[in-house]
């Protein structure tokens, strides 16, 4: 089963990478914002957007495209569809996210209309190509997860947005956004990660012998999570916390796969991208804590922005990470693979220079670090600190993706 | 020329596979343990191998590679390719580097 021509993921990458940008330059902007934990407020709301629905499902997108016919062996029902559904992402996150920053309701209503038009299609899509598929393994189960969630996801980010105008939700709003945020980041992101990762993290790491049965219960403790959460919650208990401690114990779990593989690698040195992979399976390590906080008595703003602050930007360091995995090879796919066997060619890992990437992770994993700590202690002067580490790190991986995309035998 | 001269050893069609790389892991195919047996026919060389995953997005350029790689030594007039799961490929197949 071949993978899509390389315009496909090409493109997702290259706007995504714009998406990162952005948000981390916005990140200066809503350190005020931030440090108060001020996290409803409109500009960290559209800040966040850039992240979530910007650099992190613009590049999921992009990355399924050339890893579905890998995993479940099995390409992409339709590149026409795909193609569209890039260009009406892009345009709708960028349309929603100025409605929101400028609290303009025409703009914030057109890039909603865009956005769950080219987030249906890419479900639909996506969903066609899963039952066409003969695998049933981890992945293909948490990929179909993740597509009613990310569905779910979308159904009420945009009654929270049209809220933002006409307050229909009234008092259901707090409960919308912990279901939407919910589902968002564990049902679509984190089972996403979990199902991709079972394949590729053994695969980068040449690991052999772990237990991987932990995947499953991760998957399977986030999915029930999610679903109880979105089913139940109205009901106390069963709608709260017994779904907080589901997801909570999902992520632990898989947490601790990921742990597995990497203590069972049979590649000693960890390349950049392998390294700040690490980092950021630590940062959500840290999640659980952060969200056993919240469901103590007397919850404060701040507590609610670092569980968010870690969820969101552990997933952006995450994803970064696979950037310097997945754009190297494939342009040695595409422009080193058919010289194969007729000279001496480059490693993937050759195709870009080990110090700089080394430079942009520590940049990126430093950032996002501070920016978390910045929240914590209330410090603006923090956060516009990490977001400039941040924007440094996003700059240097950007360039020098650019470069790689460049290369040529 | 004796028929002794034409035939490549196994050791020389090894070497020439060697020439084809697993990019990712950055070792060559006979080392990854990828190459499961190289047998010869007269001047047709059988390749049974694998890949380190189904699906693998590598396959083309890997089995192409066999080809090319074994068509430049002297004797061989073509390559017939067996690609195989069982046994499954782990890294445990890894051989120490040359």
């Amino acid at each position: 089963m071949s993978a899509p021509p390389l315009r496909l993921p090409g493109e997702h990458f290259a706007a995504s990478l714009g998406f990162l940008l952005a948000g981390a330059l916005g990140l200066w902007r809503i350190a005020p914002e931030l440090a108060m934990g001020a996290y409803p407020a409109a500009p960290v709301v559209a800040v966040t957007h850039l992240f979530t629905l910007g650099w992190l499902t613009t590049s999921i997108m992009g990355a399924l495209y050339q890893f579905l016919p890998v995993a479940l062996n099995q390409a992409i029902a339709s590149e026409r569809v795909a193609h569209l559904t890039f260009t009406l992402q892009v345009v709708g996150v960028a349309l929603m996210v100025t409605g929101i920053a400028l609290h303009h309701a025409t703009v914030l209503t057109i890039g909603l209309a865009v956005l769950s038009a080219g987030i249906t299609l890419f479900v639909g899509n996506l969903t066609v190509t899963l039952r066409r598929s003969k695998q049933r393994e981890l992945t293909w189960w948490a990929l179909c997860a993740a597509a009613t969630f990310l569905s779910i996801a979308l159904i009420l980010g945009v009654a929270l947005a049209i809220n933002r105008f006409t307050g229909m939700l009234g008092t259901a709003h707090d409960l919308a956004l912990r279901v939407h945020l919910h589902t968002a980041l564990y049902g679509w992101v984190l089972l996403v990660i979990v199902g991709v990762s079972h394949r590729l993290l053994p695969m980068f790491l040449l690991s052999h012998g772990g237990v991987e049965r932990y995947g499953w219960w991760a998957a399977g403790l986030i999915a029930t999570g999610a679903a109880f959460l979105t089913l139940f919650h109205h009901v106390p208990i069963l709608g709260r916390e017994l779904p907080l401690a589901l997801l909570a114990a999902g992520l632990l779990v898989w947490v601790v796969q990921a742990r597995v593989f990497y203590r069972h690698r049979h590649r000693p040195q960890l390349d950049a991208g392998l390294r700040l992979s690490a980092v950021a399976i630590g940062l959500f390590a840290l999640a659980p804590l952060a969200l056993g906080r919240l469901l103590l008595p007397g919850v404060t703003a701040t507590a609610l922005t670092t569980y968010a602050g870690i969820l969101v930007l552990g997933a952006v360091l995450f994803v970064a990470a696979q950037y310097y995995k997945i754009v190297p090879f494939l342009i040695w796919n595409r422009y080193y693979g058919p010289l194969a066997g007729t000279r001496p060619l480059p490693r993937v890992a050759d195709l870009y220079a080990p110090r700089e990437a080394m430079i942009a992770i520590t940049l990126l994993a430093s950032g996002a670090a501070v920016v978390l700590a910045g929240i914590v202690v209330a410090s603006v002067a923090f956060i516009k600190a990490g977001a400039v580490l941040l924007t440094a790190g996003a700059v240097v991986e950007a360039r020098q993706l650019w470069g790689v995309s460049r290369s040529r035998p | 020329m004796n028929e002794t001269q034409s035939q490549p050893s196994d050791a020389v069609l090894r070497d020439a596979l060697r020439t084809v790389i697993d990019p990712e892991i950055g070792l060559d195919i006979v080392t990854v343990g990828l190459i499961y047996d190289v047998e010869l026919n007269a001047d047709v060389a059988r390749v049974t191998f694998t890949l380190t995953t189904r699906g693998c997005p590598m396959e083309q350029h890997i089995s192409q590679g066999i080809v090319r790689a074994l068509s430049s030594v002297p004797g061989i007039a073509s390559v017939d390719l067996n690609l195989v799961w069982d046994p499954h490929w782990h890294p445990g197949m890894i051989q120490e580097h040359r």
